[in-house]
């Protein structure tokens, strides 16, 4: 906490701020300002401090500490509490134990290395130590029905691709129904679980990937390390990653709580209107066998409609899309 | 007649309740003017396209037999079913080629997953609420689901 509260006294002061008023800003001695000045500093902020003019805050690491996270946050509900991790087999298996202990809504774990990260269905998800931003949260949409909570798929989706609209100005669009991606290439990945009963939600657990950084060495070869869309080549210049999960929190709460309001119809128009599959031709490798055609709407439940070549149409509610 | 004429015709029986109007001039043209109105109550007119409730009609393929056949299933003293909480596509094992949740024969304590039904990428572990042996798998792997399908039968041990 007193991490915190120092850091965020550097930051408000935009230039040097003196021991003694960092000290009364953050309720303590200047003792322990100056032991949370060496902390910061060995976690990688460049702090300057001068005779009688105090402490200045030269630059900040791209670090996912929970004091630095915690900053950032501008929601009411999620990412309360933070699980920052170092290592983790996976942030949606911590979140899901957590949640299982009586987690709160909103609950967020965040873990700068994933070594165990899944996909659908035991798919890997290859998480970049210090260059992507892995996180799940705690959901407990109270009222809703299980039947419906698929949609949630379609928030968290939409909730990121505001995000990386509105803060960071690239022009990301949505694929049927999980990948957020930047001229068709594939940007960030979702997994949602659930456990429930017949007509009640235990928990959902949102999990999130994206990449953010171009890795460096080792993972660089051989792998897709190379080859995939990373955010900072978008933007033209490295993304914080405590920043863009302070703006996909605060993004994902206000369609979350929509959605809850409102339903789904809002949340649906908008992703219409950012999906790069509808009105194109598509093959699907549904569970009960492909399906080829055109994909020309998205229903009110969320599942992709899909127009065969003899006008016949396909629900689709699983499998994997293809442009 | 002039062209303004019948213009002018056509713009009064549309303000008009009429849905049909028939004119024979002098000169012996006729002119039949029919408004393609089905109700007897004419709409106002109206310059803006009314907006209509959207209303999606998708004809769905007929449930496969698969999606029917849980619900004929009858069900002995003791037996109990687990059914899928909402639409989608069954799984019986955690990822392609693993080992599947559960076997014929198997007893499964409350919260043991028992299988996964996911629908547009959110997956749903399906957990046994009550203690049980499973005695019958009435779903395949990769079958769609509908709301309410029984998937198991269970008996209590």
């Amino acid at each position: 906490m007193t991490l915190r509260k120092v850091l965020s006294g550097l930051l408000k002061a935009n230039g040097y701020v003196s021991g003694g008023a960092l000290a009364k800003g953050a309720g303590v001695s200047r003792n322990t300002i100056w032991k949370a000045v060496e902390q910061l500093r060995a976690d990688g902020y460049q702090i300057e401090a001068a005779p009688r003019r105090g402490y200045k805050l030269i630059s900040s690491p791209d670090c996912l500490r929970d004091y630095e996270v915690s900053l950032h946050l501008k929601t009411v509900d999620l990412g309360k509490p933070i699980h920052c991790l170092d290592r983790v087999d996976s942030t949606n298996q911590f979140a899901r134990q957590e949640a299982r202990q009586g987690a709160p809504h909103g609950t967020l774990v965040v873990a700068e290395e994933q070594t165990a990260g899944r996909g659908r269905l035991g798919r890997t998800w290859t998480s970049w130590p210090g260059a992507s931003l892995c996180f799940s949260l705690v959901l407990r949409p109270n009222g809703v029905a299980p039947t419906d909570a698929p949609q949630l798929t379609h928030v968290a989706a939409l909730a990121v691709a505001r995000a990386l609209r509105n803060d960071l100005g690239i022009d990301a669009r949505l694929k049927w129904p999980n990948d957020v991606v930047v001229d068709g290439r594939k940007l960030c990945g979702i997994l949602v679980e659930m456990s429930c009963e017949l007509d009640l939600i235990h928990y959902v657990i949102l999990g999130i990937g994206i990449n953010v950084h171009r890795p460096s060495g080792d993972l660089l070869e051989g792998g897709l390390a190379g080859k995939a869309a990373v955010l900072d080549e978008f933007v033209g210049a490295p993304v914080k990653r405590a920043l863009l999960l302070g703006a996909i929190l605060a993004s994902l709460e206000q369609c979350y709580i929509d959605w809850l309001n409102k339903g789904f119809e809002e949340i649906r128009r908008e992703v219409k209107l950012l999906s790069s599959t509808l009105g194109r031709h598509v093959e699907v490798a549904a569970p009960d066998g492909p399906v080829a055609g055109v994909a020309v709407d998205i229903d009110s439940r969320g599942a992709l409609v899909v127009e065969g070549p003899t006008g016949e149409f396909r629900k689709i509610y699983a499998g994997d899309v293809t442009a | 007649m002039k062209l303004s004429e019948i213009r002018e015709l056509i713009n009064l029986v549309d303000k008009s309740g009429l849905a049909e109007f028939e004119y024979e001039c002098s000169d012996g043209d006729r002119l039949v003017l029919r408004k393609s109105v089905s109700s007897a109550a004419p709409e106002p007119p109206s310059a803006v396209e009314p907006v209509r409730p959207q209303v999606e009609v998708y004809p769905e393929p007929e449930p496969s037999p698969a999606a029917s056949a849980g619900q004929d299933e009858s069900l002995a003293a003791g037996e109990f079913v687990i059914t899928a909480p909402m639409v989608g596509t069954f799984y019986r094992a955690p990822a392609p080629g693993a080992e599947p949740f559960v076997e014929v024969g198997d007893v499964v304590e409350p919260g043991q997953t028992v299988c996964i039904v996911e629908a547009m990428k959110l997956m749903n572990e399906i957990e046994a609420e009550r203690r049980g042996k499973i005695v019958k798998i009435l779903v395949e792997n990769e079958d769609p689901v509908e709301y309410g399908q029984p998937l198991f039968i269970l008996k209590e041990v």
